[in-house]
């Protein structure tokens, strides 16, 4: 019997077995790839710690550094092994591909899914040549293969910056990246150093309409988009299209499970424990709420382990939850409820672009600058200013 | 001279308005120190940090991830991975093994 099962062995899962580990005995993590990380070991650029570390590390650095911890631990590693399903009948049963475990509380640390051509619904041909970033990335970065010759981006996260710089820097020739919002969706440091440096076009307003090709993709027609119409189309020749269309947090066994999810992040409905409907369920990482970098994430996981370890113990008490309610410029905020008996901070992003708003939660107003919907907000708010529970921009 | 620039430093990117008067580089709008070194660094000589990946010996589908240690001048990034893409890794190195040095700085395996 595990005190604390994390299902997942991204970052955000191995700080949750280690926060979990400085409290209980028996913990585990269940990995479905033989390796630990997550995403991160594909992810080779630098960028990774600055916050958490305070040190600016690439993907595979950052990741090792959690790795080499949690081996040097007393934590059960489960690995090329997958959680197919698990039900809660006091404890919670878990079943994995080699047989059945069980355990007193679980995290959920799944990480996310990308979208694909076909859940944006890009129509034309289906040729090979369409591709998700990481998809691309992996082909390039852990296999060694360069993945098209003439390639457009779909979407300008930072996902799609740093893939149109890697594969311009291995000589492929990256006709532009094409964004149907008015701005870019990655951060400005990643629209110089990725696109600036390499003579990238950035093509605002504009998004893909149609692929064609018989085998290899051969052409797309491209449009540029005003007030919802489509004012200009052109083909443009090319052999590969990279999707960057954004996030899904993976939540399927969660679902499965029947635990109340927030439609506004993918994620689970969670308290200020990252506790979700399901008692002694937890969720952390990208599968709670994507999140703009790692360090979140692993913070996140520190927060969910320590909660699982005292729900373990039996020391998180019954609590009653208030639900924060999302008013107006506010896209969501996480955790969804809250005790009103601690302080927290709370996570939220806006739904637009804004040079200076007032954010009110409860009865704590801020004034913020430079607020944009692809940036987390990170909001303090004391135990004592809870009020009407409220978020909204002022 | 007037530029802006925006700082690549760290995520929130300060936007960065850079006066080079008599010889001098006077720097605004930086949130830490590193902002006006980036500034200086970017008007005189601009760095980046060095990455890509390397073929292993013996090894069809693995590829091993290196970088540089500090950043190397923006203007030979294309030339050292061209250089790069060429070389084989040994077998048996490991992560944090140096296995090269170029300008006084260490290029270093982050993943093999
Ligand atoms: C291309 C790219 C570039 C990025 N660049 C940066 C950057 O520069 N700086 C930065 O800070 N962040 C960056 N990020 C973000 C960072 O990678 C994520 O924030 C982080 O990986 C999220 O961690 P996680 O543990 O939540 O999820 P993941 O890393 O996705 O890990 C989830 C893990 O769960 C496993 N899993 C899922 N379902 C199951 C199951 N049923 N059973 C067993 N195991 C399962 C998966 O195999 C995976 O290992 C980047 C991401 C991408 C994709």
């Amino acid at each position: 019997m595990y005190d604390v099962v994390v299902i997942g062995g991204g970052p955000a899962g191995m700080a949750a077995a280690l926060k979990a580990r400085e409290l209980v005995d028996k913990v585990a993590i269940v990995e479905r790839s033989d390796y630990l990380g997550g995403i991160l070991p594909q992810c080779i650029h630098n960028g990774f710690g600055l916050q958490y570390l305070k040190e600016d590390l690439t993907g595979p650095e950052f990741a090792n550094y959690l790795a080499e911890k949690v081996k040097n631990e007393d934590i059960d590693l489960l690995l090329g092994e997958h959680v197919e399903g698990l039900k809660k009948a006091g404890n919670f049963k878990i079943q994995l591909i080699r047989g059945k475990i069980e355990s007193k509380s679980v995290i959920f640390a799944t990480g996310a899914k990308e979208k694909t051509r076909y859940m944006i619904n890009i129509p034309g041909d289906r040729p090979s040549g369409v591709m998700t970033a990481g998809t691309a990335q992996a082909f390039l970065d852990m296999h060694g293969y360069l993945p098209g010759k003439k390639v457009i981006i779909l979407g300008s996260g930072d996902i799609g910056l740093i893939t149109a710089r890697r594969l311009a820097m291995e000589g492929a020739e990256v006709l532009g990246v094409y964004e149907i919002l008015p701005y870019p969706s990655g951060l400005p440091r990643n629209i110089v150093q990725c696109l600036q440096d390499y003579d990238i076009p950035l093509f605002l307003n504009h998004t893909i309409l149609e692929i064609k090709g018989k085998k290899r993709v051969e052409k797309v027609l491209v449009g540029e988009i005003k007030d919802g119409e489509i004012v200009k189309r052109e083909w443009v020749d090319c052999d590969t299209v990279i999707i960057a269309a954004g996030l899904v947090p993976n939540n399927k066994l969660l679902i499965k499970m029947g635990a109340e999810m927030d439609p506004s992040t993918g994620g689970p409905v969670v308290n200020e424990y990252l506790e979700t409907s399901i008692k002694g369920a937890f969720s952390c990482g990208n599968s709670l709420v994507i999140n703009d970098i790692v360090d979140y994430a692993v913070i996140q996981g520190e927060i969910a382990g320590r909660s699982a370890a005292l729900y373990a113990k039996g020391e998180i008490q019954n609590r009653k939850f208030n639900c924060i309610k999302v008013g107006n410029g506010v896209k969501f905020v996480v955790p969804q409820m809250v005790s009103g008996e601690e302080d927290v901070e709370l996570i939220m992003r806006v739904s637009e672009p804004m040079d200076i708003a007032k954010i009110r939660v409860g009865d704590e107003i801020k004034t913020l600058r430079f607020l944009k919907p692809n940036s987390m907000i990170f909001f303090k708010l004391k135990r004592e200013k809870l009020g009407d529970a409220k978020a909204e921009v002022q | 001279m007037k530029i802006t620039m925006t700082c690549i430093y760290c995520p929130i990117g300060c936007t960065l308005d850079v006066e080079i008067k008599d010889g001098r580089i006077i720097v605004k709008g930086n949130r830490c120190p590193k902002g006006c070194e980036y500034a200086r660094q970017e008007v005189t000589d601009p760095k980046r940090i060095f990455f890509t990946v390397m073929r292993v010996d013996g090894e069809e589908y693995k590829v091993a991830a290196v970088r540089s240690v500090a950043p190397l001048p923006k203007t030979e990034i294309k030339k050292l991975n061209e250089k790069f893409a060429k070389k084989y890794l040994n077998k048996n190195t490991k992560v944090r093994d140096k296995i090269a040095n170029i300008h006084g700085v260490d290029i270093i395996v982050t993943r093999i």
